[in-house]
């Protein structure tokens, strides 16, 4: 019986974010990222080397944003939030809950949700995505906790709470093929969740690798891809690698609405998990 | 509808390899519009800058027709022009400035505005602000990417 599930959802997005001013990294265009399902800097399933917001030396910026990602058996909502100074520090938080509409369908589980609690630190080592020629690093650890105890051991996991760390390099290309600026990200990432930690997590980590690209189809459109490899060790509930393709708008410097088209794979025991993905944020 | 994005992977690499294979097949400086062009443009940037409150009073005792002028021959050189530009080095004309990242980002923003304003194609602006951001850490305030001159040499020969 498959258990749990998490799921899912995610993502998209995009990137970076320009526009008109802009302003943390770049000022050439922007840069700032949007914010990841898990509330950091990031695409939409992936995060990103970008510290949030359009802060510069001296400056700070907050923001908050809502995501909303259905497939045909689940559905994901992430609320998150981040303040970061000087474009050097980054804190935010999020909640995620996920609705398990196959799982209380099939009869696997009586309850209609499960929400994960999410606070993330991003530091950036050095460098700027758009003027060093080695783009920017930065670390960052995420603590999880499950809000529902008995969801994560009914599906076997270990612990309902546990930490993610990961090292993100992000370079932002300034005219590079068809004289576009493109946004590429990889991100190395120790893991204990199983799927981001909505169906709990194990004792040990488990290395994992992620990556974005985006194309400025000019300074208001982007639009990339996303691919995050995700850790598979439940044995009830098959977790696949994560896909998508997104098109994120920033109309001005402080909105960026993201769609996006997800392949999360199998879910909770639920396969072929396919849907669309829409966030909306707000920063200043 | 079901699509699979397994091949995302493929994707990304194949955005890499892409584009390299697409040259230019006009100069910068044709895509600009040639010196009447870059002239206007140079006008258009340099009037949002100085008339910016943001710079405060970092243009006010600039000579505002030189900046034009070298600006403008600068472009010029740069976009592949019959010019040469004869003004100072990014470092000389900026330095004792201080001038922060954020202040670096809005005179782009400026000159990207003023480039969107005269009409130009995102693929050429794109042209120009890639020239422009390698001369970053010369124009910025950094402390030890200021101009300075070679140190004498001190008695190298001990000749008092
Ligand atoms: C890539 C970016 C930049 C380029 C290519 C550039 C280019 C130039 C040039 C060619 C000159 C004239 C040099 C001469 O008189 O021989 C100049 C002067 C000047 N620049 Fe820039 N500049 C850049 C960024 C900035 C920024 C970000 C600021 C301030 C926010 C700034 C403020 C000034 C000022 C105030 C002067 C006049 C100095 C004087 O009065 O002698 N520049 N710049």
């Amino acid at each position: 019986m498959p258990v749990s599930s998490r799921t899912t959802a995610v993502c998209v997005l995009a990137a970076a974010a320009i526009n008109p001013a802009f302003a943390g990294g770049g000022g050439l265009l922007a840069t700032s990222g949007l914010q990841s399902i898990e509330g950091s800097a990031g695409g939409g399933l992936t995060t990103w080397a970008m510290i949030a917001g359009h802060g510069e030396e001296g400056e700070r910026a907050m923001g908050a944003g809502v995501a909303r990602a259905i497939t045909d058996g689940f559905a994901l909502t992430s609320a998150s939030a981040y303040a970061s100074w000087n474009n050097r520090f980054e804190v935010s938080l999020a909640r995620q809950t996920l609705e398990l509409d196959a799982l209380v369908e099939m009869g696997a589980t009586d309850r209609t949700d499960v929400s994960l609690d999410l606070i993330g630190f991003k530091y950036r080592l050095g460098g700027d995505p758009v003027y060093a020629d080695y783009g920017q690093f930065a670390v960052g650890a995420l603590y999880k906790h499950n809000r529902d105890a008995d969801l994560v051991r009914l599906a076997g996991a270990e612990r309902s709470s546990g930490v993610d760390a990961y090292l993100a390099w992000s370079k932002l290309w300034l005219d590079g093929p068809w004289h576009r600026n493109w946004l590429l990200n990889v991100t190395l990432r120790a893991t204990q969740a199983h799927q981001l930690g909505l169906i709990g997590f194990e004792d040990d980590y488990r290395l994992s690798a992620e990556a974005a690209v985006g194309v400025f189809l000019n300074p208001h459109w982007v639009v990339g891809a996303e691919y995050r490899n995700k850790p598979d060790r439940l044995s009830n509930a098959a977790e696949q690698d994560w896909a998508d393709v997104y098109l994120a708008f920033f109309p001005n410097k402080r909105w960026a609405l993201t769609l996006g088209y997800l392949d999360l794979g199998s879910i909770g025991g639920v396969d072929d998990q396919h849907g669309w993905y829409a966030a909306v944020q707000y920063g200043r | 509808m079901v699509v699979s994005l397994r091949f995302v992977p493929a994707l990304i690499g194949l955005c890499l390899l892409t584009g390299c294979a697409l040259t230019p097949k006009q100069s910068l400086f044709e895509a600009l519009g040639g010196h009447d062009g870059i002239a206007a443009l140079v006008d258009t940037a340099v009037e949002h800058s100085v008339t910016d409150p943001r710079f405060g009073e970092l243009f006010a005792n600039t000579d505002q027709d030189r900046l034009r002028t070298q600006l403008a021959d600068q472009i010029c050189e740069l976009s592949g022009g019959p010019c040469v530009y004869q003004g100072l080095s990014m470092a000389e004309a900026h330095s004792g400035m201080q001038i922060t990242p954020a202040e670096f980002n809005w005179f782009v923003e400026h000159t990207r505005l003023a480039m969107t304003e005269r009409g130009y194609p995102v693929g050429t602006q794109n042209r120009l602000l890639a020239l422009l951001a390698p001369m970053r850490s010369e124009v910025l305030g950094d402390p030890d990417q200021v101009f300075e001159a070679e140190p004498e040499p001190e008695d190298p020969l001990g000749m008092e």
